[in-house]
């Protein structure tokens, strides 16, 4: 890490806090993203993991990004593939199944009584032919996965690349009801909110304890040497089947309070919004300016510019046009985004987790290059 | 990180021990959550949590 990590790292934060800036930063993805223009990197090449860092650093040196948000994803397949996945584990009335893991009606009881013993019996539950010895293998899969994580940010991104991160991948913070819609299953929670919502309420409080658990512990050992740009992150996946009045019980208290609790320490949250989200602006409008960076995935993002302007926004940048306009288009395209948007705003591509194998390398580098170089005062 | 290294090696033998153990049973957890002692309570909390969601909640 040497003084361009600190000078990308301290611009892309002025940009999230709203101060004038004389450029705008860009950010893409890794793992995903730098297989493009690679064909050796295929995922199943993801456990090579020196052909990975390889693959990053020419990815880096060909486009030249401000930052980069990680996709760990691919480095957990080996955990995943000594689970075996799961099996469906409740079959209503063979109507199939949505990953519901409450079998029966004291289940709900028991995630909000004791969450750690539910969580232990629905492993059993998800994970019936798991032994032993396998169950262990997959915690030290996991490790490894997360010691691969750190290699690959000190010996690459602080390192060869020397680039910061956006996020730290343990200061996440998962939304209670992500977590409950997940072991409850999509018809459940859906009946849940119209019968029982101040249930539902009880059994996300629950939850949210232990989040926040992790999270002021991952906060209170953070080794701020790192840099990321962000120092909490978080991800909303499901957001988009409530109404506004359940997304007010439901979603909002804990996102509020992981806002405030980012804000009361100084600190900036990062929220990967994977659905659109404009249906639920008004929860946003008082948020504290230069708090919270927001990456409208499906949103057109000068449209949630215009009607949530206090916070700072990345990515925007449609992924399609990289495959089907002309290099030319493509950063004239960019060149609009940045006029229009310029601080509070980090330019990307809206949905850098997507396919990018029909992407234009002529195009990302006509977009990179534009960006690297374009001053907005 | 060696006293991490340490760890990892006494987990391993921990899995050669238990091979047998019946899973997901109380003590069984038991003995998970003590093999996992050689983490500082806080990295530990964050490792658990980090895992539950990864498998039991979907990648995040």
């Amino acid at each position: 890490m040497t003084g361009e990590y600190i000078d990308r790292l301290e611009k892309t934060r002025a940009a999230c806090r709203f101060e004038k800036i004389s450029s705008v930063p860009s950010m893409s993805s890794t793992t995903g993203w730098a297989q493009f223009g690679n064909a050796s990197l295929i995922p199943e090449n993801y456990s090579d993991i020196g052909r990975l860092k390889e693959t990053l650093y020419e990815y880096s040196q060909r486009y030249d990004f401000d930052c980069y948000l990680a996709n760990e994803t691919p480095l957990g397949d080996p955990v995943m593939d000594i689970l075996g996945y799961g099996q469906k584990a409740v079959d209503k009335d063979g109507e199939g199944d949505d990953g519901g893991l409450f079998k029966k009606n004291s289940d709900f009881d028991r995630y909000i009584e004791d969450y750690q013993k539910f969580i232990n019996d629905a492993f059993a539950l998800k994970y019936p032919h798991l032994e032993t010895a396998g169950f262990a293998k997959a915690i030290l899969a996991f490790w490894e996965m997360g010691r691969l994580s750190g290699e690959i940010n000190s010996q690459v991104f602080e390192g060869t690349i020397n680039r910061p991160l956006m996020c730290n991948k343990d200061s996440f913070a998962q939304m209670p009801f992500e977590s409950f819609l997940a072991v409850r299953g999509t018809a459940d929670i859906v009946a849940d909110l119209r019968r029982d919502l101040e249930k539902t309420r009880f059994a996300l409080s629950a939850r949210w304890q232990q989040i926040m658990l992790s999270l002021a512990a991952a906060t209170q050992s953070m080794d701020k040497s790192h840099g990321y740009v962000c120092d909490i992150n978080t991800t909303m996946k499901s957001h988009n089947f409530l109404s506004e009045k359940q997304f007010s019980r439901v979603y909002w208290p804990y996102l509020s309070q992981t806002v405030d609790l980012a804000y009361g320490n100084g600190m900036l949250l990062f929220i990967f919004c994977c659905e659109e989200m404009l249906r639920f602006r008004d929860f946003f409008q008082d948020m504290p300016k230069g708090a919270v960076v927001l990456h409208p995935q499906a949103d057109r993002i000068l449209e949630v510019r215009n009607l949530i302007p206090r916070i700072s926004l990345s990515g925007g940048f449609p992924r399609w046009a990289l495959s089907e306009c002309p290099a030319r288009d493509c950063r004239d395209a960019a060149q609009m985004l940045v006029d229009e948007m310029r601080e509070g705003y980090i330019f990307g591509i809206d949905d850098i987790h997507g396919d990018s194998d029909s992407i234009k390398r002529e195009n990302l580098e006509a977009v990179a290059s534009f960006i690297d170089g374009y001053k907005i005062i | 990180m060696s006293g991490m290294e340490d760890g990892i090696r006494e987990y391993m033998e921990f899995i050669a021990r238990n091979a047998q153990m019946a899973p997901y049973t109380d003590q069984w957890w038991d003995t998970i959550a003590r093999a996992l002692s050689f983490l500082p309570e806080g990295e530990r909390v964050v490792f658990l949590e980090s895992f539950v969601v990864f498998v039991m909640e979907g990648a995040r």
